[in-house]
């Protein structure tokens, strides 16, 4: 669905229909209430939000959800295909999935790992089975996976050329790519906000001040800055300080542009009569941004954010490769796909391009549901 | 093929006819018998004529080269010349040179006959190669045309002619005297004799206006090697010490002790600076594949080679090359090589789209810069990309670890320094997994040795087995011992005065793929070694090793077989590595070299290596005074596990179009044998 499905006709045909009681509820809404009310019509951006709060989940239970953590080697399972759960074979159909034993073997003439599937042998899979003990979200001390088998090894999108599980190893990543993505485009945001807002709003010599620092933040080459930050990050850090470390890199590089054009909305706006209203009304000036100025182009708002999230995805990767970013065993969506981007991948193993969909799929969800929000943040979509 | 071969047949055909109508007699009938199996008959067109059959290989005095005068000697004929029918065209190509005089005249009086593998080939064609860029992965390229004094045989042990007939040694191996080939001439006609070799080493290694400071590949003991002109012919290197392995080195370098003297006298004459005339047509760097004049076109030539091929074109995307027609060999039908007329050499930066060039089989013949990582990718597209990939053993390809032994944290070194450390660290590597994920199974765990095995006699069975068995309880236990103890419980250990211990692994995906770094950081954690990886471009890498910035080093142990130790010490002494593959004992080094003054002062028994080597060094390799001097050397590196090695013995790819014959049997993969130098690849033809 697009803005224009929304034409007037279409919403304002039930708004002249309501029964009076709920042309009541209506016109004495919140703004919070009427954006939910039209983001609920919006279906293509409640199944994105669906898709990123199932990823959001499954990202912070990665251990638990994965049969293997993520640098567990299957010594007899090197690049073995993916592997999908039935329940039947020959023997007939049972309620319980299970798979195939399934082994590597290298071919000896072509040294290719070659997996070798042996449908006599029936592995079932279990839910909730003991598995490799891990920290459910860093605390809670456990061996329990939501499902794995009992004997031998399940690998739902096949095995790296280590014989790492990569099922378990993208929702791993799911954790990192989101996570960073998330908190670097919240902290850009909000510096974005708060400096954008402020100069926009005050104008005169602390916009010119800040004007300034922004182009010195602009004009900062990212490259040689990152490799700068690279040199500097101490190795004793570990792999989580190296990762908050980067959010922060990149949320603070990435602030500028959303804040020049707050800013440039701000200017234009500040003399409306109603801020000017609010103003003699005696609101203080966090209160005219905050609620009067910033929700007349929140849609606008919403776009850039929603844009912003697949830089920060992209940045991280660009950033892992220089040496900045995560190193193992640490694994997000861009290292890993680091591993496929190989003839011999493409070629022997496209299941390591599995990531990729998640990337895709993850990047289109931030899209429509940017598109939803964005409508359902529209002031002028219901009059218009 | 023998479809396509038909051209090729009638090629023959006229060839053999030729050398029929040359040697006299013979059944003129039979030559159309010949393509069909070329393989088993090297000698084939000889081998038609009555007399000069009678040369069967291993009659000279080695294997598959001979002197022409003792080649018509011993097949009672006498060997007339014919020369590629393109050459006028591709003579007109080369900058400024003169017309073309007949073969007779270009090939010198004296010029070396080659045995072909498979047959007498065919002119024509262009080879295809592939760089990484102008100085980078180019010596699998260089190799092909490349020429020096002598080379190694196939066979890798004999030393063989090339550029020089032959030499011999007086006896206390302080004076070797070469005699080059009577008539030989430069690429521009103009005759090659030992005042080449003298302008080389007098007017330019030795000019200090060149070479600030002498380089140290001509210093032997405390002086410097002399040359001295005894006739048009003869030379004589003099060394203040003994110093047999120069002709290894004069097998084996890039570095080709002759240069055109005619030329730079010339160019002098015409005005130029002879120092610039030097810095732009010779280059200075440590490689030879520096940029030309021609590219930039500071100039419209180059200067004149006595390689195979020439350079003709130089872009900033590659190099274009045609055949030498002053060429000094010939092959057994008396027909002037190389066969292959043009050379083109372009960069590809990016190891993914070299491979996709390879097995569409645009790449007529590739060693460096793959792995056998992709050979699985290389097999499946043979018959589609129509070339051949082979593996062969790669010597000085063990990937080492070596700890920084003179590590400015003293903590750290202290606890590197503490044999018990790397004993653990050895231990913890389970290299049986390693070769099975990596090597795909095709090497043998091995223990680092500052000497290849394959290439040495005096590296033991136990120096290979020292250390390399997987016991990463045992591990834990040397650790342990060490007071190095996990103190706060996180599965990691910290240093005995309870600071983290935290090494970083700096590698570069040059020395191999990043997944070993991977397995290796994944032991090392294992044993409570805290380790974190990252990935630096090889410049980098170098950059902080040899200024004693790392923790540990990583890189293939090249400089390490046989032909290499005999005179460059490089892995032999502190700080076991050179500008390309950083040691981690610099601080040794220093104090070496400043008798004392500063650096780190090394162990007593690493002292001893000094005078060790250099007694090394005085004895020709493969004699019971070298092989019992090399074994305590080795002693010395096993027993202090200054390096740690991974595996051994590891196969490589060799990849080369079916089209392409005279292949060879390529069996070592090795820069130090100076890649596929020893296959004599003037030779190659085209079958297409």
């Amino acid at each position: 669905m697009t803005p224009t499905d929304l034409s007037p006709k279409e919403t304002q045909a039930p708004i002249n229909q309501m029964e009076s009681e709920e042309a009541q509820r209506y016109y004495s809404a919140t703004q919070f209430q009427l954006i939910w009310w039209r983001f609920r019509k919006h279906r293509l951006a409640q199944v994105g939000a669906i898709i990123l709060i199932t990823m959001a989940v499954i990202g912070l239970f990665a251990e638990f959800f994965g049969p293997y953590t993520g640098t567990t080697r299957v010594s007899d399972a090197v690049l073995v295909r993916p592997q999908a759960p039935q329940f039947c074979n020959d023997d007939g159909c049972t309620l319980r999935p299970f798979i195939p034993g399934v082994i590597s073997e290298r071919n000896p003439e072509t040294l290719r790992m070659e997996t070798k599937i042996d449908p006599s042998v029936r592995r079932d899979i279990y839910f909730f089975v003991e598995g490799e003990e891990y920290k459910l979200l860093g605390k809670f001390k456990t061996n329990i996976h939501f499902f794995g088998l009992k004997e031998g090894s399940i690998h739902l999108f096949g095995t790296d050329s280590l014989g790492r599980d990569i099922f378990s190893r993208v929702l791993l990543a799911t954790r990192t790519s989101l996570s960073i993505g998330i908190f670097g485009v919240v902290i850009a945001f909000v510096l974005a906000l708060v400096i954008g807002g402020v100069a926009g709003y005050f104008g005169g010599g602390l916009d010119y001040a800040i004007q300034r620092l922004t182009e010195i933040v602009r004009v900062i080459p990212v490259i040689p800055l990152y490799m700068g930050l690279a040199a500097a990050f101490p190795k004793e850090w570990s792999s989580t300080q190296v990762y908050f470390a980067m959010t922060l890199v990149l949320a603070l590089v990435g602030w500028p542009t959303l804040a020049r054009r707050i800013r440039g909305k701000l200017l234009s706006l500040r003399g409306e009569d109603y801020v000017i209203a609010a103003n003699l009304a005696g609101a203080g000036p966090s209160r005219i941004i905050g609620r009067h100025l910033l929700p007349a182009f929140m849609s606008y708002i919403i776009v850039d954010l929603v844009i912003s999230f697949p830089f920060m995805l992209l940045s991280e990767t660009a950033l892992s490769f220089v040496g900045l970013g995560l190193r193992p065993p640490t694994v997000s969506w861009g290292v890993l796909l680091q591993d496929a981007q190989t003839v011999r991948a493409i070629e022997q193993a496209p299941w390591l391009f599995i990531p990729a969909i998640f990337v895709v799929v993850a990047v289109l969800s931030f899209t429509v549901l940017g598109d939803g929000l964005r409508d359902a943040a529209d002031p002028y979509q219901v009059s218009g | 093929m023998l479809k396509k071969s038909g051209l090729w047949i009638v090629t023959l055909m006229i060839l053999a006819s030729m050398i029929l109508s040359a040697c006299g007699g013979g059944e003129p009938a039979a030559p159309a018998e010949e393509p069909a199996a070329p393989a088993e008959e090297p000698a084939a067109p000889a081998e038609e004529d009555g007399g000069c059959a009678a040369v069967a290989l291993g009659d000279g005095d080695y294997a598959r080269i001979y002197e022409l005068a003792d080649y018509e000697a011993m097949a009672g004929c006498t060997m007339s010349f014919s020369g590629n029918p393109d050459m006028a065209d591709l003579n007109g190509q080369i900058g400024n040179n003169p017309e073309l005089p007949p073969v007779e005249e270009r090939v010198p009086a004296e010029p070396l006959v080659v045995v072909p593998y498979e047959a007498v080939g065919q002119y024509g064609g262009t080879f295809h190669a592939t760089s990484n860029a102008t100085e980078s992965g180019t010596s699998d390229f260089l190799a092909v045309r490349h020429v020096n004094f002598v080379r190694y045989s196939d066979d890798y042990v004999t030393i063989e002619p090339n550029i020089a007939k032959s030499w011999e040694w007086n006896d206390d191996f302080t004076e070797v005297t070469f005699h080059l080939r009577e008539g030989h001439k430069w690429s521009d006609g103009a005759p090659f004799t030992s005042a080449d070799v003298a302008f080389w080493m007098n007017e330019i290694v030795l000019n200090t206006d060149i070479y600030e400071n002498t380089p140290s590949w001509v210093q032997f003991g405390d002086g410097t090697m002399t040359v001295e002109v005894i006739d048009d012919t003869t030379v004589k290197f003099v060394f203040p010490v003994p110093t047999p392995g120069i002709v290894s080195f004069f097998a084996t370098s890039f570095r080709q002790p002759f240069q055109p003297k005619h030329f730079f006298d010339k160019k002098v004459a015409d005005g130029m600076d002879f120092v610039e005339a030097v810095t732009l047509y010779y280059g200075l760097s440590d490689w030879t594949d520096v940029p030309s004049p021609l590219l930039g076109e500071k100039a419209d030539d180059v200067k004149p080679t006595l390689e195979s091929h020439i350079l003709v074109e130089e872009t900033t995307e590659g190099r274009h090359f045609v055949a030498n027609p002053y060429f000094f060999m010939v092959d057994t039908a008396g027909n002037q090589l190389p066969y292959i007329n043009e050379q083109d050499e372009i960069y590809v930066p990016d190891a993914e789209v070299r491979n996709l060039k390879i097995t569409n089989g645009e790449v007529d013949y590739k060693v460096q810069s793959i792995s056998i990582i992709d050979y699985p990718l290389y097999k499946d597209h043979e018959a589609d990309g129509d070339y051949t990939v082979d593996l062969g053993s790669g010597v000085g390809a063990n990937l080492f670890y070596g700890f920084n032994l003179t590590h400015e944290d003293e903590g750290l070194r202290e606890i590197f320094m503490d044999l018990r450390f790397r004993q653990a660290m050895s231990i913890a590597i389970d290299r049986d997994e390693i070769v099975e994920l990596i090597y795909l199974g095709q090497a043998t765990p091995m223990q680092a040795t500052p000497a290849d095995g394959n290439t040495v006699n005096f590296v033991t069975e136990e120096h290979k087995n020292a250390f390399i068995e997987y016991d990463l309880a045992g591990a834990n236990a040397l650790l342990d011992e060490m007071g190095l103890v996990d103190v706060d419980g996180d599965g990691l250990r910290e240093r005995a005065d309870g600071s983290p211990l935290a090494i970083e692994l700096q590698y570069s995906t040059q020395s191999g793929p990043a997944q070993i770094q991977e397995l290796v950081k994944s032991y090392w954690d294992a044993a409570g070694v805290a380790t974190t990886l990252k990935e630096v471009t090889s410049d980098e890498y170098r950059e902080r090793g040899t200024t004693n910035g790392a923790d540990v080093v990583t890189w293939l142990y090249d400089a390490t077989t046989g032909p290499v130790i005999v005179l460059d010490t490089a892995m032999l002494l502190p700080p076991f590595g050179y500008a390309f593959n950083p040691g981690m004992a610099y601080g040794w080094e220093e104090w070496h070299n400043t008798d004392g003054a500063s650096g780190i002062e090394p162990p007593a028994d690493v002292q001893e290596l000094y005078d060790l080597v250099a007694e090394f060094l005085q004895y020709p390799l493969g004699s019971a005074e070298s092989d019992a001097v090399g074994a305590k050397i080795v002693d010395i590196h096993v027993d202090n596990l200054l390096k740690i090695g991974i595996a051994g013995n590891i196969q490589m790819p060799i990849i080369h179009t079916n089209r392409l014959h005279n292949f060879g049997p390529y069996t070592v993969v090795s820069y130090d044998y100076y890649r596929v130098y020893p296959m004599i690849p003037a030779e190659w033809y085209f079958s297409e």
